[in-house]
């Protein structure tokens, strides 16, 4: 027994040792993951997997945290490390699980609103037939099949809750897109009875899941459960096309799919998943399971070729089926879902705040564009979505950029390129000029110059009105090649007595009259 | 866009080689999860068939009606010296549509021990001064030729084991008053009747003399009367992850017939549930008091004593293992899900018996450990096995019964 104890201590100091570094990757805040290596397609995952997999997303996700309550410190155990899929400045890679799009670009209220269809205005076409038809369990569905062999998903409101799940549906899709994950492209049509034949190869599900042949009756009876118009008797659907590819399956929310070479990072450590977190506790959407999700298989060699994954379901949010928040309102720091899953209980502090910095770009007006795309008939609840959605980013934003350092977008020129007062003043040739944003404005700040490790501090704290730092000639003539240094910059509000934790930038000198930024690190304290 | 993406650096990204290092670092630390899904791991693939198939909910199917308000379910149970049993059990949620529960049992081991009870009740049945009402009935008979006994004390020896017969029917009636939020305060109305003699060998007799055993072989009657005081806001009443339920109850024994065999009973009994860092991550306590008073120089029939035993729970050991006029017992519990509907457990438990309460002290405690599986479905635990040691061989308990 002492010698297993003596065995795991040994170990544990030996996993201390294994730090890594914050500096992985080239000094590049965009970069693309190579993850489309053609693969052969591999084998469907079984679609409602999501309830077999639970106890072991759960049980992995705490074993991080039973080895911290155990006893062994959390600085040898990392407690909930940090994803492992983001690059030297914080951001996700573009990759098959997220394409940068808000948080990189300025994008329009009118291109957010349009979705990833990019406002394809087609809507149904007339030759279509029903081939799956749901049970209805949760929100009527059928998929129907057009002339041309593409198969839509379509959603309908219960007589119930009209609009709810349509509406939220849409705009859960157009945002979720917005911030950078893939959905299918959707949007709102009105559909009768009429227009919905039966095909003869339809299928339903019995309540044990079994797949039986769906008849017109199967199809009335769903029917029955949807709100329709009383005057035209038509019924509001939302329509998801099905991506291009085969489908394999819905992904899990922890580990790895078998059979995926370009899968390499598990996935409750990806950065997009665990911040999707945030995303969902901006959306209201008390459960993100697999059941919701959807891998596609894009031959492109052949019959190889990559996965790309898809959010499908967003049609459970924004309170569309009556599960509201706490009386007391949304509380960013005390929302959780009503079902997690592994990604979402090992997200950081550090995760949150990236997706919170993506939903500040978010302005009211492409909030308003978005919710207009979902069509409501009452102006009174869209006015109220509207509201509701300003509140909630207000809530989320504030709360997790108030937690770690609030700057971002650093960039470093050289004095020369850039003319400014500043470097005029105390500058000039040979000087750098030091910028960055401050996403949540008003604060003073202070910066330090230090080696990497702080055995030489080259610039003590200085405080400065604006977010720009000069590096003088004297002092950018101090930093030396082929050693690491750390700009630390802290922010703080007027008023406020304690400074918020630094982010450290990494910079090196990579040439005689250049000094490059390599990366940041967030600092908890 | 696509021009500036086009720009990016494309990277092979992988976890940080630290991960690696720390992953092989750790892995002592991750034997025993992976020893005991291995272990189990016949059970986990039935699981997941279980779940595929969605046999669960065929067999809820089978046994109750559509609205699942009315059940007809197989129990089974075996272990701590009871030996294998079984029988059929029948629960009704909302009689008449008038929110009437109906329950009843009945049960017989191998070894021909009976037992049988049932319950009707009422909540919130009416209302005082806006206060909501509830009342219960509930009737139990069993017969046993197997009760054991290894005389009175917390040093009875396990060598002592002797066995009689019990035949005993009571019949409790309840009206509770739920004045607060989770809180509830009742009076508790009964009659009991029982008798024991000569059961299975080795008989009582054998090691004790009846006639030191207050009680034996006479048919005693009791009325009983009490309060108990309660205050429950678990979450789940079958698998409970917060909350607890702290239970105070108070019963008068009265005798009725000759001889002076009255006597007073208190229970205090505590049990919390603690979520821990993820669902079905579960730490339970529970701490359980009895006290058994003489009144007016009476004496306790021996069979009524307070019992610290595998139903206590002391795992580790066989049914009335220990007997005394008080008891005490600990129990610490840690659940975690195992596979899709098993949860695995290991316990500690601890306790002692005492005559009385200025003769408690902090010695002689008996401990057993151990851990079992719990079989959960629709938020329900269907079925539990322990397995437990405490000194005095290996218990291996299963059934339908709830733990903690």
């Amino acid at each position: 027994m002492k010698r297993y104890v003596l065995i795991m201590i040994f170990c544990s100091v030996l996993a201390g040792c294994a730090a890594s570094s914050a500096l992985r990757f080239p000094p590049s805040r965009w970069v693309k993951d190579n993850d489309r290596m053609p693969i052969l397609e591999p084998k469907e995952r079984w679609k409602y997997s999501y309830a077999v997999g639970e106890s072991e997303r759960y049980q992995t996700a705490a074993f991080e945290k039973i080895s911290t309550f155990i006893g062994v410190p959390k600085m040898v155990t990392g407690g909930n490390e940090e994803a492992f899929n983001v690059n030297n400045f914080d951001e996700s890679p573009d990759s098959t699980w997220f394409t940068n799009r808000l948080g990189r670009f300025d994008i329009s209220a009118s291109d957010i609103a349009k979705g990833g269809g990019g406002g394809d205005p087609a809507g149904l076409k007339d030759d279509l037939e029903v081939v799956w038809v749901g049970r209805g369990e949760v929100a009527p569905e059928m998929i129907v099949e057009d002339d041309d062999g593409t198969h839509h998903l379509l959603l309908f409101d219960t007589q119930e809750r009209p609009e709810a799940a349509t509406g939220a549906s849409i705009i859960a899709n157009r945002l979720l897109y917005a911030f950078g994950y893939d959905l299918p492209v959707s949007r709102i049509v009105s559909i009768d009875r009429d227009r919905l034949p039966i095909s003869p190869h339809a299928v339903t599900l019995t309540k044990y899941d079994e797949e039986r042949p769906a008849s017109s009756e199967n199809l009335d009876k769903l029917w029955n459960m949807i709100a329709t118009d009383p005057r035209t008797g038509l019924a509001r659907a939302v329509m998801l096309t099905k991506p291009d590819g085969i489908a394999v399956g819905p992904f899990s929310f922890h580990g790895k799919r078998y059979g995926d070479k370009n899968d390499r990072i598990s996935h409750e450590n990806r950065r997009e998943l665990r911040g999707l977190r945030t995303f969902c506790a901006f959306l209201d959407c008390g459960a993100m399971v697999d059941q919701q999700t959807g891998d596609l298989f894009i031959a492109t060699d052949g019959d190889k070729g990559h996965l790309m994954h898809y959010i499908l379901y967003t049609d459970n949010m924004l309170g569309a089926y009556g599960k509201e928040d706490a009386p007391q309102g949304y509380e960013p720091a005390k929302w959780n879902p009503f079902v997690s899953n592994a990604a979402f209980n090992m997200t950081t502090k550090r995760d949150a705040f990236w997706a919170a910095a993506i939903l500040s770009r978010l302005s009211n007006d492409a909030i308003a564009a978005v919710v207009n795309e979902a069509a409501y008939s009452d102006k009174g609840a869209r006015d109220a979505m509207i509201k509701k959605l300003i509140d909630r980013r207000d809530k989320t934003v504030a709360y997790w950029l108030g937690i770690l350092s609030p700057l971002t977008n650093f960039e470093l020129t050289t004095s020369d390129k850039t003319p400014s007062p500043l470097v005029g003043e105390g500058g000039g040739e040979g000087g750098f000029l030091f910028t960055f944003d401050d996403l949540t404005g008003k604060q003073m700040y202070r910066y330090r110059l230090r080696t990497e490790r702080g055995r030489a501090v080259l610039k003590d704290w200085t405080e400065i009105p604006e977010t720009k730092v000069c590096i003088d000639s004297d002092l950018a003539a101090r930093i030396l090649k082929k050693r690491l240094y750390v700009l630390e910059i802290q922010a703080k509000k007027n008023g406020d007595e304690y400074w918020l934790p630094p982010v450290d930038v990494f910079l090196k000198r990579t040439g005689p009259d250049e000094i490059t930024l390599m990366g940041i690190a967030r600092r908890y304290r | 866009m696509e021009e500036a993406r086009a720009a990016d650096p494309v990277l092979t990204i992988k976890p940080p080689a630290g991960r690696i290092y720390k992953k092989i670092a750790l892995f002592p630390l991750e034997l025993p999860k992976y020893a005991f899904r291995l272990a189990t791991f016949p059970l986990g693939f039935t699981s997941r068939y279980v779940e595929r198939k969605h046999i669960q909910q065929r067999v809820a199917d089978f046994l109750s009606n559509d609205e699942r308000t009315m059940w007809v379910y197989p129990i089974i149970e075996g272990g701590a010296g009871s030996g294998f049993g079984g029988g059929p059990g029948f629960k009704y949620i909302d009689l008449f549509h008038r929110g009437y529960q109906l329950s009843a049992y009945y049960k017989i081991h191998v070894n021909l021990d009976q037992q049988a009870g049932a319950s009707l009740e009422k909540p919130d049945a009416f209302e005082i001064l806006g206060t909501p009402i509830s009342w219960s009935f509930s009737p139990q008979w069993q017969r046993s030729a197997n009760q054991y006994f290894y005389g009175i004390g917390n040093d009875s020896s396990q060598d002592d084991q002797t066995k009689y017969l019990i035949n005993e029917t009571d019949i409790l009636g309840s009206i509770a008053a739920h004045p607060f939020k989770n809180f509830s305060t009742g009076i508790d109305l009964g009659y009991s009747i029982a008798t024991t003699g000569v059961g299975a060998y080795p008989t009582v007799g054998t090691i004790f003399p009846t006639s030191s055993l207050p009680g034996y072989g006479k048919w005693l009657q009791y009325i009983l009367a009490g309060i108990t005081i309660s205050h429950d806001d678990r979450d789940n009443r079958s698998v409970p992850e917060s909350g607890g339920v702290r239970t105070f109850r108070f019963l008068r024994y009265q005798h009725l017939g000759e001889g002076n065999l009255s006597f007073n009973k208190y229970v205090l009994d505590v049990k919390q549930f603690i979520r821990l860092w993820a669902p079905r991550h579960v730490l339970a306590l529970h701490m359980g008091w009895a006290f058994e008073q003489e009144t007016g120089g009476s004496t306790i029939p021996f069979y009524r004593l307070s019992t610290l035993d595998v139903y206590s729970p002391l795992r580790g050991f066989k049914r009335q293992r220990f007997v005394d006029n008080d008891m005490c017992v600990f129990n610490v519990e840690y659940r975690f899900p195992l596979w899709g509907t098993i949860d695995g457990v290991f316990f500690g438990d601890t306790g002692r018996v005492f005559p009385k309460i200025t003769d408690f002290s902090f010695s002689g405690f008996k401990y057993t450990g151990g851990g079992g599986l719990r079989m959960r479905a629709m938020n329900t635990m269907i079925f539990r096995v322990d397995v437990a040691y405490g000194g005095e061989g290996v218990n291996a308990i299963f059934g339908m019964s709830k733990s903690l």
